[in-house]
């Protein structure tokens, strides 16, 4: 049997990425699902936020969230929305459904900053190195492959069954939505 | 009447005090923007709403991804904060090229141009909102030079969010249309920082 690799393709039509998002279940900003093979997890719009994805490639199963924050300031209101607790729930909901966090690959996608501001704080850059640091050094999951920083928006679909996560990014041509 | 006062933002300002804000600075740069663009212009105000970050990023995030044209300032004063004033990219980019047809007298498609007209009308509009506030509150609100961006507008909302807003601050949300040969929206935010009375 092939061995699935975890690998992010980048996706230039606009057609193919309108059919990604058609057949993907959508993971909404501060949520995250898991589930096994098969199946397509969508989120859309990351800014700063980041998409952390975990794939066992051997069930295959994976998780994807979309998370806005480091890490939660007083209260866990809601653990996918912070790329701590998002990261520990994936895990542990993984783990249920048979997943090894030994073979467990993660790949990260997002961080962006979009506006430039005068006193930006980098939120993006701080969520980035949090999941860097928290997959790798207190999980020990390599992190296989990444696509963060810049400032343009992305969108993620990951098919679970192929370990394939498709990334597009936003349009940036105001007459192209012309032709 | 809706009295409900933006109250972490605490400039004493309710819904009401915003629809006038919005009517009066939307009738003056509409007079601006006509004269700019040698044309009629009319910005109209539809509604106003005052929405917690949360139910903000709810309400949009819920929506399909939208990408927009964003014109955005930092905004210094009574409170600090960010004005964006945002169209759907497809919009804006007919707009655009009618703008530039009637300004050039030619079909020439540049977006550096159209993004700087773009850049030109979110100015006029920013100027004409913080000097109604000044003249109708006295509340002086200073804003840097507008940028312009084309990104998804929830990409560009949690940015700013991120940056910005504390969980407390209630951010006040202008939903407008220009009315000409088809009705096109518009929607200008401001979105406030930390709390701050100076």
């Amino acid at each position: 049997m092939a061995v699935r690799e975890l690998r992010i393709v980048k996706v230039n039509d606009h057609s193919v990425a309108n059919e990604l998002r058609k057949n993907a279940t959508t993971v909404g900003i501060g949520m995250f699902k898991v589930s096994r093979n098969p199946a397509k997890l969508g989120t859309w719009a990351l800014g700063s936020c980041v998409a952390i994805i975990l794939f066992d490639p051997l069930l295959p199963a994976g998780g994807l969230a979309h998370a806005l924050l480091p890490s939660p300031h007083r209260v866990l209101d809601s653990p996918g929305k912070y790329v701590t607790s998002a990261i520990d729930a994936m895990i542990r909901e993984l783990k249920s459904l048979g997943a090894s966090v030994k073979r467990l690959k993660a790949a990260i996608i997002g961080g962006a900053n979009i506006l430039d501001f005068a006193k930006n704080i980098s939120v993006s850059a701080r969520n980035v190195a949090t999941a860097r640091k928290v997959l790798s050094i207190h999980y020990g999951i390599p992190v296989v492959d990444e696509d963060v920083g810049g400032n343009v928006g992305r969108n993620v679909v990951f098919d679970i069954g192929e370990g394939t996560i498709y990334v597009w990014y936003t349009r940036r041509s105001l007459f192209g939505s012309l032709r | 009447m809706n009295t409900q006062k933006v109250s972490k933002v605490n400039c004493a300002l309710n819904i009401s005090d915003f629809e006038n804000i919005g009517k009066t600075a939307f009738k003056e740069a509409s007079k601006a923007l006509s004269e700019l663009l040698n044309q009629k212009i009319q910005l109209k105000l539809i509604s106003v709403l005052v929405l917690s970050p949360i139910d903000m990023i709810n309400a949009i995030g819920n929506e399909l991804p939208t990408e927009v044209v964003a014109g955005y300032s930092e905004v210094e004063g009574v409170v600090d904060g960010v004005l964006l004033m945002v169209m759907p990219v497809e919009h804006a980019a007919t707009t655009a090229k009618k703008l530039l047809e009637q300004l050039l007298g030619a079909n020439i498609l540049s977006e550096e141009m159209a993004l700087d007209l773009f850049k030109e009308i979110t100015n006029i509009v920013f100027g004409t909102i913080t000097s109604t506030v000044y003249n109708k509150y006295g509340i002086y609100l200073k804003y840097s030079v507008p940028r312009v961006v084309i990104d998804n507008f929830v990409a560009i909302l949690d940015n700013i969010a991120l940056i910005y807003i504390t969980l407390l601050n209630e951010v006040v949300i202008l939903n407008a249309e220009i009315e000409g040969e088809e009705k096109l929206q518009l929607k200008l935010l401001f979105i406030p920082g930390e709390h701050k009375i100076r």
